[in-house]
């Protein structure tokens, strides 16, 4: 018989989920069965990924906050439980950079990033982890980068908050497991998605096409899928590692 | 079903990892040539794809042969049509302490595992690039980071990761894909041969706590043999539970 992937009864909290591959890894889990508790700052990208998931018969509930803020995080986890019935996945994935030459590179600017790339992880995963590790069952997926592995110039801040996520990750997975808690973490390239565009704001579309050995950026859709399979019980075996899914972009 | 209509070549199918990936290839719908040395137990594997239900095709022979492999992805093509997906399973251990190991044990190793793969990835992207599609899964083990008593099959694991790159920088402007899978300590045959008291202390180095089932290999295999991977390559996934976050 084939396998397919059902998370029905299952509850997801995603972040960053207003749009981009956020917004696609909500659609895709909740297409697989899963309840979506959608987060962003922004209400009306939230409200967009919400119907979209309720036209394909899946139940998502919003939930507008800055997951910089610990009140915040604990609140969107205790509204999963509360009006969900639970919380087995949780995908990291809300982002931001400031890409500028290091010079020109504000304190605030550092601070930001950091927050919103590296704090919301730990505060998001200790947040849900206080109920993962009580019901012995959670799967923790977070949003690396192929720029947690390699560097370019002009987004230090970011490189090193998704070093952070990777090397996180990694701690958190041995930590955990005996909680039968998966963590792992998922490094896309280039993704066609507004932030691509901040990226790549000093050249152009094509020079960085050239770069893909597979010579197009990847769909927001091609992401999702390894979130998937990765929030299912078919990786169980897979423990603390970072899927990097490139197009061969940064092949080693 | 994940590999409709999909053709794919599984070596090493007889037993253990392979065996495991062969049936969930089945599972999901794809039709399969399945490649081992040892007949006796192909034939086993091929009376249970047919219980499953499942198409198969039998090629008994060894990979270091290249007319041996040639012969077998011209079989596939001619009988199913086609070839989408390479799995590059098959391996041999020949385990000894370096100072201890022979030229023999060495060469045995390296002429299967290294030799044989590079066979089979050649004859497999030759067609896959020529019509402009189709992905090839090696399989590494975790002993590519080193593992006493294992110098000759680590330095071959370690080099199939090296082609799996090398490989898809290739063809990957082909649309052809290359990934490899690094599974940790699986429940196998190859496993059931080591002494009890060394399985204790591998089972100890293990986070998860215990050895991996193929059929959870076989799992990822799947995932990346099918089109919802089409943007992965160059990739070498542990499946390994977190015994080496490298």
């Amino acid at each position: 018989m084939p396998v397919e992937i059902d998370l029905t009864g299952k509850v997801a909290v995603i972040t960053g989920a207003g749009r981009g591959i956020g917004r696609s890894i909500a659609i895709t889990l909740a297409r697989a069965g899963a309840k979506v508790v959608l987060n962003s700052r922004t209400a009306s990208q939230l409200e967009e990924t919400a119907r979209e998931v309720r036209s394909i018969g899946g139940q998502a509930l919003c939930f507008p906050a800055d997951v910089t803020q610990r009140e915040k995080v604990e609140k969107l986890m205790h509204t999963a439980v509360t009006k969900f019935g639970g919380l087995h996945i949780l995908v990291n994935n809300a982002a931001t950079m400031a890409p500028k030459p290091l010079l020109e590179q504000t304190e605030q600017e550092w601070d930001r990033v950091m927050d919103v790339n590296l704090k919301s992880v730990f505060l998001c995963t200790q947040a849900a982890g206080r109920y993962m590790v009580q019901q012995k069952y959670g799967k923790i997926i977070n949003m690396a980068s192929t720029g947690g592995e390699i560097a370019s110039p002009m987004n230090a801040s970011y490189h090193a908050s998704k070093a952070g996520v990777i090397l996180f990750t990694k701690s958190v997975a041995v930590e955990w497991i005996r909680h039968n808690i998966n963590v792992n973490a998922v490094g896309p390239g280039f993704v066609d998605t507004g932030l691509v565009d901040q990226f790549i704001q000093k050249g152009s579309r094509e020079t960085s096409l050239k770069s893909i050995p597979i010579k197009r950026f990847a769909e927001p859709e091609e992401i999702a899928n390894i979130v998937l399979f990765l929030a299912s019980d078919l990786a169980s075996y897979m423990v603390g590692e970072h899927v990097i899914i490139d197009g061969g972009l940064t092949i080693p | 079903m994940k590999l409709k209509d999909k053709v794919a070549i599984v070596t090493g199918a007889a037993r253990g990892i392979g065996e495991a990936i062969a049936y969930r290839f089945i599972e999901e719908g794809a039709r399969v040539t399945l490649c081992d040395i040892d007949e006796q137990a192909l034939k086993n594997v091929d009376l249970k794809v047919k219980e499953m239900g499942g198409e198969c095709l039998l090629a008994v022979g060894n990979i270091v042969d290249r007319n041996f492999v040639q012969s077998m992805v011209d079989n596939t093509i001619k009988t199913f049509g086609d070839l989408d997906i390479m799995v590059n399973n098959a391996a041999i251990t020949r385990d000894a302490i370096l100072h201890k190991m022979s030229g023999q044990q060495w060469n045995e190793v390296i002429d299967v595992n290294l030799t044989g793969t590079f066979n089979c990835l050649q004859a497999a992207a030759i067609y896959m690039r020529g019509k402009g599609k189709g992905t090839i899964i090696n399989v590494s083990s975790t002993s590519r980071f080193g593992n006493p008593g294992q110098l000759n099959y680590s330095a071959s694991k370690g080099g199939v990761v090296a082609m799996t790159r090398t490989a898809a920088k290739e063809l990957a402007r082909k649309n052809v894909t290359c990934n490899c899978i690094s599974p940790g300590t699986i429940w196998t045959d190859m496993l059931k041969a080591v002494p009890e008291q060394a399985l204790e202390r591998l089972r100890s180095g293990i986070p998860l706590g215990r050895f991996g089932d193929p059929k959870e290999v076989a799992h990822l295999a799947v995932f990346l043999a099918s089109d919802e991977a089409s943007y992965i390559t160059g990739q070498t996934i542990n499946c390994d539970g977190g015994s080496f976050m490298i």
